[in-house]
């Protein structure tokens, strides 16, 4: 369902190929008055002194796009950047992105200006031409590129291109990111409309723009963007850097060549049904199969359950073909899918659909954006907010799962995505959670918010048996159990990766606080209808305690699966934390050795905060020391001044995970 | 190594070299077999359940076939291969990996590979066939730039699920070439039943040469003759090629064969190399060129050296450091300034300019050496980056990289003054511990290229801490790299900007020490061509030292902290290969926080591998019971003129030696409050 492309990972993608393939250098073709004068004044501004690590600063980023009433649009971008640093050679590069069969590049031409004033430029013999996607089987969306990398001088080289492109297109909505992590002194956006059209436009992640209006030219701008940093377990960031999003309306929408704008999310769930519904037809052979996959099924959950399992199954391919006329939103006809047994987001939902119809059980594909739970914006009814297709089944009271929402018309509704393979019918997946979908039920359609689970939906269970001896080697059984978006982790890695790579992965998890460990027993079971996944690991490691003058006995009760801190290094945050939905619990009983009693225990602890819980306790028994911690972690997102909350409450966390026993010789 | 070493064609007189633009007679001819059937499934092969090569493969090629000829298209000679794979998946993990199938097809400069004729088709479990639709299969150019174009055909095979048979062929073109040096893999990212080529050498009146097929890491059978003018070789349960750490490298494990054409009298290893080191000997003589500029140069440069190894180390140093290496990322030219560089005709060309490629800059060492008296020869060798070279081989091939020898007292001595950050007396690890091939005009001989000693490539670390009551440790730290270590970090970072090479190091420490606060980061020398590379830094660790009611708990072996096994798995397939020996060298200084003293402590223990390897630690407290002072010392590699590598059954032992030196460096001492200074 590709329409909108990321330009963060079109730059990476770029920057992979054009390592490989960029001609070979040539030696500068005077470029002289052939500079244009926007580039001429951008290469002219002076920019603020940044933080060191700000790689480029782009001086000005404008694109003008033209619309034509026959459906044919023709953009002109142009761009200039001041490289700052030697990471920041890659930022020169210009590219032009265009659909085969429905759009072309005009013109694409590139300058660089040293710092010395000499300047040159970059035609037609400096571009490569290149698949957007390497890994599709076919993508009609392609990329022209021109790096000029490898001639930036440092410091103050200022690269700049303009772009011309021009597609044909039945859509009338259109967005612009204003910037993406480096600042930017000038961020422009102009449409000139038919005589008649007007356009409109919400700005995300700023105060309220109006346009600048001249006859039919609507311009939005903004300047002295100040660079975006990038933080772990912070916001996307499509939740920072400001972006327009902008529809077009023709005058006479009747008539026009390309869809009306849409004005509300009905009319855009009345659009996708008109490409997903004609889709949903079963055949005999599909019918067949779903009566025979759910011929021991008793219960409405239990049908959707096999017939989720068996679109899960299918193999995910991705060709896309006619975007520009919604070819990216259309799904493949069921039957063919089913024939082939391969497709994508859209077609496995689509798939599941028909299943389903068989069973007389009606389903809605459900439009989402993977990957980033906040990038949907309700302000904008638009089909191009979607990267992702999901489906949403109409289930009875009987139907008891955390994924089933509420639609004010519709009713109860499971929400379950076919392409993740390893969450199960009745859980979402976490980057889904909590996010704004549109439900495709034509007039009754409407933007929904995902279920987001509890933190006990998604948990992590540990339990520990050790037998500590008087040298301080251990022998341990460990049994796991994971439920929800864990399980799903663990049945990804454990799916993913051969029996001898996956033993390894356990091994260096399980290993990496008992060096030395031998493994006697690892054994993973998934329960994937049940949404659970088990791991039963024993092993024995020689000095697990550390013997001190054979007098004390030194070990830490915590022997596997201590809680990451790295993202908590930096003292300082500019942006909020986010934190997902879990709980982790684990008991782990220690027989001690003989001969030894316990001189210290660590203390107990128990830390609350507005995000989560942890405690830790110690219990001596019968010869046995009983330790017991526990997390619950809410989901949340933490303004960044309550950083330092966060950063001492895992601090504590990894202090008392870390925190030894002592036991001294009778 | 095994050598078949077969001569699969005879031919007559002709030169090789000729050969990639020789216009051919031959008329043109159809390659196509007219074989649009399909090998017949046998019933065993749709019940299999269990694969047969590896027990826990995802997927098995059952039977791998590749036709190569190499012919005479019109004019223009060309490699026909046709490939034919069959494939058992056993698990949804094989079906992910497998059915989607990529072919690329790149075209660069006059050569262009062209895919043509594929078909395919999937045998479900039941014995139902999915054909491969033509309309399925996509075609679609992934990159377009100057005179390269690749384009690449794809599908996605029908049907599959587990328990299926897929089975795909086709037909691929290499224009305007020979099997001259490819690479023929035997294995594939899973298991292979059989493997078969089918390799049809060219033949026409006039050519003298024969094609050979060398195997390496595996055993083939013999070439047998084939209608058609084929030969053919198989190779039997190929296991999947997978990459572990500290692995050799791929080429020097992974079962493959290489074509090429060659003269008969080749076939004799040692005269093979004799000739070619005259040969060589002779090419290299006139670019070591010595005129007056050169003389006047070596001169000047060897001033008042007292020795011949000081004269040699300055004209190693100038060249090194004085002369541009065009190749070089680091030399601050740009691409438009190094695509103007003018060539050199000769080290006097190459000592004005000022610059000059990797063979430039040696040719004018081997110059300035010459011109100072002592003998110089180029010497050739083999890069154990990419294999391991063996000289019963008898062809150049595998030794292409080159370094100069030198005459010193009596003894050859090996420079390579056009790797930038390696220093006088080391090769880059790539070359060191290798034959290498002394040219001469008379008697051409092999010589072990010396393995730098694990003290030639050090980490030097050294820490100045105090520690608090909280367990909170804050000092200053200071690392100094020499040798490969050095060369390998300068490589990584010199293109790198400071703010760059500053996240680097942060980086390091954040995986291993979450929650370290890194200050007065400085990262020095990391484009130093002669300087060690050193970092330094100021560091806050809150909750370094774990603490109880009444102890702290303080692991001394600072740089260590946090750090994982090296080998934390048990299985291992291939052997261990470290790329050279290295040592380390730590001082940690702690102040310890008032009121507290160590409690029963003990020092970690040394532990020793004979002279391979050997740990040092040792710990104590200063007189005023104040300061901790932790030393250690390590080093890996000593001893052997040959690369560290350890085939898989000495996996266990190595592991365990590791394993144990790792558990002392988590050695960890108590100090107890208010308690009386004892320390053993």
């Amino acid at each position: 369902m590709l329409r909108r492309i990321n330009l963060f990972a079109l730059s990476l993608c770029a920057a992979a190929l054009l390592a490989a393939v960029a001609p070979a250098p040539r030696p500068a073709a005077a470029a002289g008055d052939d500079v244009p004068a926007w580039l001429k004044s951008a290469a002219a501004a002076s920019a603020p002194t940044y933080d060191k690590k700000v790689k480029a600063v782009v001086l000005h980023h404008e694109r003008n796009v033209t619309v034509g009433d026959d459906g044919r649009i023709v953009t002109t971008t142009n761009y200039a950047v001041r490289v700052l640093t030697r990471e920041g050679r890659d930022e020169a590069r210009a590219h032009a992105l265009y659909l085969t069969g429905s759009g072309k590049v005009r013109d694409l031409k590139a300058w660089l200006l040293r710092p010395n004033g000499e300047a040159k430029k970059y035609g037609k013999d400096e571009t490569a031409d290149m698949a957007l996607s390497a890994n599709d089987v076919y993508d009609e969306a392609r990329l022209r590129v021109i790096s000029a990398r490898d001639d930036v001088e440092l410091p103050g080289t200022v690269f700049g291109y303009q772009s011309v492109t021009e597609e044909r297109t039945v859509f009338s909505q259109d967005d612009w990111d204003f910037q993406d992590d480096l600042p930017a002194l000038v961020s422009r956006f102009s449409v000139t409309l038919p005589a008649g059209w007007r356009a409109t436009g919400v700005v995300f992640n700023h105060a309220k723009l109006e346009p600048a209006v001249a006859g039919t030219t609507y311009t939005w701008e903004l300047r002295d963007l100040p660079p975006i940093e990038h933080e772990v377990h912070g916001p996307s960031m499509s939740s920072l850097a400001p972006r327009l999003a902008v529809s077009y309306h023709p005058a006479d929408a009747s008539r026009a060549a390309m869809n009306p704008g849409f004005d509300n999310w009905q009319e855009v769930s009345r659009w996708l049904a008109t490409l997903h519904d004609p889709q949903a037809e079963p055949d005999d052979a599909l019918a067949l199969k779903a009566r025979e996959l759910t011929a021991n099924c008793k219960t409405e959950l239990e049908k959707i359950a096999a017939v989720g399992r068996y679109a899960q199954a299918v193999h995910y391919i991705s060709i896309q073909m006619g975007l520009n006329r919604g070819g990216g939103m259309r799904p493949h006809a069921a039957h063919q899918v089913f024939a082939k047994n391969y497709g994508d987001c859209k077609d496995k939902a689509n798939l599941m659909r028909a299943m389903l119809r068989v069973l007389k059980i009606t389903a809605y594909p459900v439009a989402i954006y993977s990957g980033d739970r906040t990038y949907v914006r309700e302000e904008w009814p638009s089909p191009h907010q979607f990267n992702h297709c999901i489906i949403a089944v109409k289930v009875s009271e009987e139907t008891q799962a955390p994924s089933v929402v509420t639609h004010p018309s519709l009713g109860r509704l499971l929400i379950f995505d076919p392409t993740d393979p390893n969450t199960p019918v009745g859980d979402l997946p976490d980057h889904e959670q909590g996010s704004w979908a549109l439900v495709v039920a034509g007039g009754d359609g409407q933007l929904l918010r995902m279920p987001a689970m509890p933190p006990e939906a998604n948990t992590v269970e540990r339990t520990a048996d050790v037998t500590l001896a008087s040298d301080g080697s251990i022998t341990a059984v460990v049994r796991e159990r994971t439920v929800g978006q864990s399980a799903a982790f663990e049945r990804g890695v454990f799916k993913e990766l051969s029996r001898g790579d996956y033993q390894k992965v356990i091994e260096r998890w399980a290993g990496a606080g008992a060096t030395g460990a031998k493994f006697t027993k690892i054994e993973p079971a998934d329960h994937h209808a049940e949404g659970r996944f088990a791991l039963d690991v024993e092993f024995t490691a020689a000095s697990y305690g550390q013997s001190m003058q054979d007098r004390l006995l030194v070990f830490q009760p915590a022997v596997i699966g201590r809680t990451g801190t790295a993202w908590l290094a930096p003292t300082t945050r500019k942006h909020p934390v986010v934190l997902e939905s879990k709980s982790f619990n684990e008991t782990a009983r220690f027989k001690l050795p003989a001969g030894f009693d316990v001189d210290e225990l660590p203390d107990p602890v128990k830390i609350d905060s507005q995000f989560g819980s942890y405690s830790a306790s110690y219990e001596i028994k019968d010869g046995h020391l009983l330790y017991t911690r526990k997390l619950v972690q809410r989901a949340a997102t933490i303004p960044a001044d309550k950083y330092a909350e966060v950063r001492s409450f895992y601090g504590r966390v990894r202090a008392s995970e870390e925190s030894p026993v002592v036991l001294a010789r009778k | 190594m095994k050598s078949h070493f077969p001569r699969l064609r005879p031919g007559a007189s002709g030169a090789l070299v000729c050969l990639l633009t020789l216009i051919f007679c031959a008329p043109p001819r159809a390659f196509g077999r007219g074989d649009k059937d399909w090998k017949p499934v046998d019933p065993s092969e749709i019940a299999l359940s269990a694969p047969t090569v590896e027990k826990d493969a995802d997927a098995e090629a059952l039977f791998w076939e590749v036709r190569v000829a190499d012919e005479a298209e019109g004019y223009a000679p060309r490699t026909v291969l046709r490939h034919y794979v069959r494939i058992k998946i056993y698990n949804e993990r094989g079906r992910e990996s497998q059915s989607k199938v990529d072919i690329l097809a790149p075209k660069f400069g006059g050569r262009e590979i062209k895919i043509s004729d594929i078909a395919g088709r999937t045998i479900k479990p039941d014995g139902t066939i999915v054909e491969l639709k033509k309309e399925d299969i996509f075609e679609r150019t992934v990159v377009k730039s100057g005179g390269l174009k690749v384009k690449a055909k794809s599908f996605a095979m029908p049907g599959v699920e587990p328990g299926s048979i897929i089975e795909y062929r086709w037909r691929e073109v290499r224009g305007d070439s020979l099997s001259q040096y490819d690479r023929l893999e035997f294995s594939r990212d899973i298991p292979v039943v059989q493997v078969k080529y089918y390799i049809k050498p060219i033949s026409f009146p006039g050519w003298t040469y024969g094609m050979r097929a060398q195997t390496f890491n595996g055993e083939n059978t013999p070439f047998q003759k084939e209608k058609d003018g084929f030969y053919s070789t198989t190779m039997s349960r190929i296991p999947a090629f997978r990459e572990e750490p500290h692995m050799p490298p791929a080429y020097a494990v992974r079962p493959w064969m290489l074509v090429f054409y060659t003269e008969d009298h080749k076939l004799d290893a040692a005269r093979f190399w004799k000739e070619y080191g005259k040969r060589v000997y002779e090419s290299a003589k006139s670019e070591m060129k010595v005129n007056d500029d050169v003389k006047r140069k070596a001169t000047e440069l060897a001033g008042d050296a007292q020795t011949p190894e000081q004269k040699i180390a300055r004209f190693f140093d100038f060249c090194r450091m004085q002369i541009k290496n065009l190749y070089d990322d680091s030399n601050g030219m740009t691409a438009a300034e190094r695509e103007k560089a003018k060539e050199n005709k000769s080290p006097a060309d190459t000592l004005k300019r000022g610059v000059g490629t990797g063979r430039d800059i040696n040719m004018l060492f081997a110059a300035l050496a010459s011109a100072a008296g002592f003998e110089a020869r180029l010497a050739n060798l083999g890069d154990r980056g990419d294999t391991f070279f063996d000289p019963s081989f008898p062809d150049d091939y595998f030794i292409r990289t080159y370094d100069i020898a030198v005459k010193v007292d009596g003894q050859w001595r090996f420079y390579d003054p056009a790797s930038v950050y390696v220093p006088f007396g080391m090769l880059r690890w790539q070359e060191e511990g290798q034959q290498a091939l002394l040219s001469d005009p008379k008697e051409p001989t092999f010589i072990m290229t010396p393995l730098s000693g694990p003290e030639m490539s050090l980490e030097k670390r050294t820490a100045t801490f105090k520690l608090s009551e909280d367990g909170t440790l804050e000092g200053d730290v200071r690392i100094e790299y020499t040798g490969h270590l050095a060369a390998d970090l300068k490589e990584y970072n010199d293109d790198d900007s400071p703010a760059e090479r500053e996240e680097t190091l942060r980086n390091r420490f954040k995986e291993r020490l979450g929650g370290a606060e890194l200050t007065e980061v400085k990262v020095e020398n990391a484009s130093d061509p002669a300087k060690p590379f050193v970092y330094s830094f100021h560091v806050r660790v809150p909750g370094y030292a774990q603490r109880t009611g009444k102890r702290l708990f303080l692991q001394p072996a600072f740089f260590q902290k946090g750090l994982g096994p090296i080998f934390p798995t048990t299985g291992r397939r291939h052997s261990v290969y470290f790329h050279y020996p290295w040592s380390e060298e730590d001082r940690v200084e702690i102040t310890l926080p008032e009121g507290f003293a160590l409690d029963n402590a003990e020092a970690p223990a040394p532990v020793s591998a004979d002279t391979l390897s050997k740990y040092e630690p040792s710990a104590g407290v200063t007189q005023d019971g104040r300061t901790l002072v932790y030393k250690r010392k390590f080093y890996f590699g000593r001893g052997g003129g040959s690369p560290s590598l350890y085939p898989p059954t000495t996996y266990p032992a190595l592991k365990q030696y590791f394993d144990v030196v790792h558990k002392q460096e988590g050695h960890t001492i108590a100090l107890k409050q208010g308690a009386a200074v004892s320390a053993k």
